[in-house]
């Protein structure tokens, strides 16, 4: 603004060709916010998933389940995070969206047998996929287990967790 | 975030009283950045309660299973006064005693502690071998024996 209150032609070109930019822009920008709240919701969802393995707290259906077939995940167990990676898997033509799988690395220092450790591989997947479409409230979309989850323009799937 | 508060608070106004472009598009900047948080800390705030309800529950369960086990290895005559806390998180609980251990029920899920070999009844006639615990209530846990020297642990509620 001058002193007269009128806007300088430059503020105007400034202006237009934020503009511009910003809309040219756009598409990838919020391409990648989306891809960066799934990051972070996934992540969410590992630390809830591991803080429910670690105090064996459960879903009643599956406590029953574990309680009659899998007795040693009544306890805590220790589970320590590795790391995570997200494979684009591609357009997927059912859904009409691009397929993105999550893959988590993780450990434990407990003896268990490989199907015990998929159960709480289960768990942490559960909550990774469950926070994904609380997210981008696509619970209605999904069914009980959340599989897969949707994200306004991805299905997010999720591998067994991998115990190293 | 410190330079565009500054840049605000200092030059956000001109001596006239008028906004300045570069104060208006920091505040915009500024709201950009605080909405994309607020998403964050909202789902950051979801995940903290939740694993708060299940380490409450977890706490509890192990609390409850141990004044039972310590009043078991102080032998007959012993008691205790539990109180149960009123709510898990402001959720309404259950906890459930018997032979295969202590279960707390909240909000849909099953939290479980190991009870060792002990008779646990709510009955003073050692009828039951159940006991059901509900929130917000005084308990009197205590060491009985019965006619034939069996130990149980009774858990009667207070008035």
């Amino acid at each position: 603004m001058d002193d007269h209150g009128q806007i300088s032609a430059e503020f105007v070109m400034i202006v237009g060709i934020g503009l511009v930019t910003t809309l040219i822009f756009a598409h990838a920008s919020l391409e990648a916010i989306e891809l960066n709240t799934i990051t972070s919701t996934a992540r969410n969802g590992i630390t809830e998933g591991i803080a429910m393995d670690s105090m064996a707290v459960y879903p009643s259906e599956k406590f029953k389940k574990y309680s009659e077939t899998y007795p040693r995940l009544k306890t805590c167990s220790r589970v320590v995070y590795i790391d995570t990676r997200c494979i684009n898997l591609g357009y997927d033509r059912t859904y009409q969206k691009t397929k993105l799988q999550i893959k988590i690395r993780a450990s434990t220092p407990d003896k268990m047998n490989q199907v015990e450790m998929d159960c709480l591989g289960d768990r942490i997947n559960y909550y990774v996929r469950k926070n994904i479409c609380k997210a981008f409230k696509t619970e209605d979309r999904a069914n009980i287990y959340y599989n897969p989850a949707f994200s306004d323009h991805y299905i997010i799937t999720t591998s067994n967790v991998e115990w190293i | 975030m410190v330079l565009i508060l500054n840049n605000i608070n200092v030059s956000m106004m001109e001596s006239k009283g008028m906004i300045s472009a570069d104060g208006l598009i920091s505040f915009l900047v500024l709201i950009i950045l605080l909405t994309s948080f607020i998403n964050i800390i909202g789902d950051r705030i979801d995940t903290v309660n939740s694993i708060d309800e299940a380490s409450e529950s977890r706490v509890l369960g192990e609390n409850i299973a141990q004044e039972i086990e310590t009043t078991r290895s102080n032998g007959p005559g012993y008691y205790t006064i539990y109180k149960t806390p009123r709510t898990i998180l402001h959720e309404y609980y259950v906890v459930h005693i018997n032979s295969s251990g202590l279960f707390i029920f909240v909000n849909g899920k099953t939290c479980y502690s190991f009870l060792g070999l002990v008779r646990v009844t709510g009955s003073e006639y050692f009828r039951d071998l159940e006991v059901t615990m509900k929130p917000d209530k005084t308990y009197n846990i205590s060491n009985t024996q019965d006619t034939l020297t069996n130990t149980w642990i009774v858990v009667r509620e207070l008035e």
